[in-house]
């Protein structure tokens, strides 16, 4: 077989990679290209034409509307990266050093959660949180309160509730991972030479895992503030985000190269974001650990 | 430590957590067996109609028979070229293994909004219409970062010397595949490989740009949710739920229960 | 009860229905070395974290310098540990490491700085403050522990089987640093070790722990010439232990039976009668015209001299014997020879069941 004497070269594995590569190219790399080039262009309703210019990024830039989304966006996408990374250092911790025996079956629990849809978990919180909903209900049914809590759906709470729900599992298991070499007797030392447990999160624990959540933390900020199902389905006025907006300048208005302006803006803000993170833990020495 | 000061801080957020990610999904499951159409408590008697109204349903079976066909075949795709470039990635010079690993995985890097977006803009500039076929390649893209992920790991976890002794012993690299490296390997592409079926079968976000007049079931819990409340949507819903996490359990224990099986044969 | 800098007092443990450690009592005089000595599993390292205070023990208090410290935890105690393996934290430099425990109690910069230059010429080494720990070899790594250890001043140091992550060479280096360390700060040293080579070189005394139980507490002379058990035999030294029948002394003289043969004169006078040990060190046996006749049926040259196991005649084990080189051909695997040996080198000790 000729496919076969060709593996056995020394190009083989380059071989191997090809169709891959080739799929990767054409169906990732073209199509981010075209889409940068869109940006560059004028609108011409559901498409674009000829010429070239900056307007694009003019309008998306100075629309009042873009900039106050902009904002919610990153309120929104801060708020749910803080939550998620608070309780999934704690859920980490626990599954690395309390668990036991429990370790795999709660492992498994996590990681299983991940797999239910994301639409579905939205639809759940939508009605847990609604005026007649889980929530609401079960208070008026217990007296504790006579009118339905307004403030519960469709605005920025839910909408929070709902990503953390979505990205809780995620945090979880990438930070248990990273728990892995910090082995209990880096913890042990430090409470036998006289810390307490705050002392140990605070000069042991937070340091040597700062990489890591710092990763998990923008990589929750960012899907976040680009989600644009949640806020459609319970976002209301107060939990709307920019990338309903770049939806909308495809799906419904047709002003493609501003809708393409206004994504290729925030990835670059997200980039910029990144190379701030890195640069923070390179200076602080605490980018990259050499365990022992 | 076993010492008998153990905050209990962990253990509540666990416990919190836990709880916050799964009471919602049971509150759905519940709620699909409701006999009235209500959606909130109280509940009032368990009833199967939801469900015999969305198997009767001719949209919804072929929006099942759609997600399968389309998971079946990115999943499919997705083992070939995937346990393709794990092999070659392994066996690459070093100084291209960076490059071509920060290239595979970058659509895990970008949210599913910009691929979404891109494609639909590729899709559109090469008049290609929008259908199943090109939400399987996005699906594809989505997908394949993940089990590159996993089979990358198995592969390099492969005994090279197995595999010197069998091509010194005359096998060509096809039989060293299928012979030696194959059957060490199935157990996690069998994983890797629902896990790609899974997560094409959930997939939403990037569907909902590149797909055409078809429907795939999450697209049509996404039109249902449009809508009113439905309690037809709580059964979709855990349909979906049921059949992903069913599938996640099968990869989890491909992946797990065999390790843990062949660690307790060996002991004994 | 203040006379001693660390006590333990009736201590007992069980991990789940596992007994770990039963009624052990041990009390450490201030500036002493002290091993805990055994295989694994014996319970050395749970009374080591039992003073720790990483384990509250099931029952037993323990006291430092006269305080009942059981409840405390490891925070709150003065006493510092170094672990088997290195724990010093990666994303510190030495200088941060050793200070550590001082920058908790936000002492002035000026203060951490002299005492961690203090600490660091203590163990030899100066000048490495803005090393990180994978910068430093094995026996670096363990010197900065100790330095951090060390900077709190306490009484007690403890140490579990600091050295057995090292290579030989540098294990035999450290055991002298450690002698050094002990002599000139004056503390106490409870060190954990498996390695009775070590215990020996180290200790002022050893405590031999078996299955959970204080076998024997002593001087490492004490211990190796009068082993208190078969286990203490066995474990320090490698003595070779026969059991025997102590028959009633007649005219002043011990007679007793070692398998189809019967001795006399062979051991000092002992109260002991019955089933009993027979307690012979290796390198106190002479092989010669004389004694037990055997066949050689192994032979190792060590250097300094050789080890015979010889197959003696009724006996069911054979015996182990060190003969220095002194010149003298060594005798070929397969010949005969016999085995005698000074009676004042032998040790009898009570036998009980087998």
């Amino acid at each position: 077989m000729p496919i076969a004497a060709a593996l056995r070269t020394a190009k083989g594995p380059f071989l191997l990679l090809l169709p891959l590569f080739a799929v990767t190219v054409v169906f990732v790399i073209v199509p981010l290209a075209v889409f940068v080039i869109y940006s560059f262009m004028t609108s011409a309703l559901f498409s674009v034409a000829l010429p070239f210019t900056f307007d694009a990024y003019e309008a998306a830039v100075r629309s009042p509307l873009n900039q106050s989304l902009a904002w919610n966006s990153i309120a929104i996408g801060l708020m749910t990266a803080a939550i998620t990374t608070v309780i999934g250092l704690a859920v980490a911790y626990w599954l690395r050093y309390r668990a036991g025996r429990l370790q795999l079956p709660v492992l498994f629990l996590v990681s299983a959660s991940i797999f239910a849809s994301y639409l579905v978990r939205i639809y759940a919180w939508r009605t847990i949180l609604g005026r007649n909903g889980l929530i609401n209900s079960g208070l008026v049914e217990a007296g504790l309160i006579g009118e339905p809590l307004e403030f519960l759906l469709y605005n920025w709470f839910s909408v929070v509730v709902a990503l953390v729900h979505i990205f809780l599992p995620y945090v979880v298991l990438v930070l248990f991972a990273a728990f892995r070499p910090l082995t209990p007797d880096y913890l042990e030392t430090a409470q036998d030479l006289g810390a307490t447990a705050l002392a140990r999160w605070q000069r042991v624990i937070l340091p040597l895992m700062a990489a890591p959540t710092a990763t998990g933390f923008l990589f929750v900020f960012i899907l976040s503030a680009s989600d644009f199902v949640t806020p459609q389905l319970i976002g209301g006025t107060g939990g709307q985000l920019l990338g309903v907006q770049i939806q909308t300048n495809f799906k419904a208005i047709g002003n493609w190269p501003v809708g393409a302006a206004t994504s290729i803006l925030m990835l670059l803000f997200f980039l910029m974001c990144y190379g701030i993170m890195q640069f923070a833990l390179w200076t602080l020495k605490l980018d990259q650990i050499r365990w022992n | 430590m076993d010492a008998a000061q153990k905050s209990p801080v962990t253990s509540f957020a666990t416990i919190a957590a836990l709880l916050f990610l799964y009471a919602p999904l049971a509150v759905v499951v519940l709620f699909s067996f409701h006999e009235r159409p209500s959606l909130s408590f109280p509940f009032t008697g368990f009833s199967l109609r939801w469900y015999e109204q969305v198997f009767s349903s001719a949209e919804f079976g072929s929006a099942v028979r759609n997600s399968i066909v389309v998971g079946i075949a990115s999943a499919a795709t997705t083992l070939v070229l995937g346990t393709m470039a794990a092999y070659g990635l392994g066996r690459i010079p070093q100084r291209y293994r960076a490059f071509l690993a920060m290239l595979f995985f970058l659509p895990i890097t970008l949210p599913g909004l910009f691929i979404g977006l891109s494609l639909l803009v590729f899709f559109v500039q090469i008049r290609v219409p929008l259908s199943l076929v090109t939400v399987t390649i996005s699906h594809l893209i989505y997908v394949f970062p993940y089990f590159l992920l996993i089979a990358w790991a198995a592969v390099e976890r492969l005994d090279p010397a197995l595999e010197d002794t069998a091509a010194d012993l005359g096998a060509g690299p096809w039989q060293v595949f299928w012979k030696v490296s194959f059957p060490q390997l199935w157990p996690i592409l069998v994983g890797a490989t629902s896990l790609a079926f899974a997560l094409s079968f959930d997939e939403f976000v990037i569907t909902f740009f590149v797909i055409g007049a078809e429907s795939t079931l999450p697209m049509y819990i996404w039109s249902g949710l449009r809508r009113t409340i439905d309690p037809a949507v709580n059964t979709v819903s855990s349909i979906l739920l049921l059949l992903t996490l069913a599938l996640f359990s099968l990869a989890f224990l491909f992946a797990f229960g065999r390790r843990q099986l062949l660690a307790k044969s060996i002991r004994k | 009860m203040s006379v001693f800098a660390l006590q333990a007092e009736s201590v007992t443990h069980r991990f789940g229905a596992v007994p770990a450690l039963t009624e052990v009592s041990l009390a450490i005089k201030p500036g002493e070395f002290v091993t805990l000595l055994g295989p694994s599993g014996c319970g050395k390292t749970t009374l080591l974290r039992i003073l720790a205070g990483f384990i509250r023990p099931m029952s037993g208090k323990v006291f430092l310098e006269g305080q009942d410290v059981t409840k405390l935890p490891p925070h709150q105690r003065a006493i510092n540990t170094v672990f088997q393996r290195s724990t010093l934290f990666p994303h510190l430099d030495v200088f941060e490491n050793v200070a550590f425990g001082l920058r908790l109690l936000r002492r002035p910069q000026a203060e951490v700085s002299a005492r961690v230059r203090e600490a660091l010429a203590l163990v030899r080494l100066s000048g490495f403050e803005q090393r990180r720990s994978h910068e430093l070899s094995g026996g670096q790594v363990q010197r900065v522990a100790l330095a951090r250890a060390l900077i709190g001043r306490s009484k007690v140091l403890l140490l579990d089987e600091p050295l057995s992550a090292l290579d030989l060479a540098i294990r035999l280096e450290m055991e002298e640093e450690l002698r050094r360390l002990h002599r000139e700060i004056s503390g106490s040293f409870v060190y954990v070790t498996h390695d009775q080579r070590e215990a020996l070189a180290l200790s002022d005394r050893i405590a031999v722990f078996n299955q959970g139980r204080l076998e024997q507490l002593g001087t490492p002379s004490e211990i190796y010439r009068k082993p208190a058990s078969a286990f203490a035999a066995r474990f320090v030294g490698n003595a070779n232990v026969v059991a025997v029948e102590i028959l009633p002394v007649a005219n002043g003289f011990v007679s007793l039976t070692l398998g189809p043969h019967r001795l006399t004169n062979i051991t000092q006078v002992s109260k002991v009668t019955g089933p009993a040990w027979l307690v012979l060190r290796p390198e106190c046996l002479r092989l010669g015209e004389e004694g037990l006749h055997g066949e050689i049926c192994d032979i190792a040259y060590r250097g300094t001299g050789f080890s015979y196991r010889i197959a003696v005649d009724g006996l069911a084990e054979p015996l182990n014997a060190e003969v220095p080189a002194e010149g003298g051909e060594p005798l070929p695997v397969g010949s005969s020879t016999c085995v005698s040996w000074d009676p004042a080198s032998a040790v009898i000790l009570r036998r009980q069941g087998q």
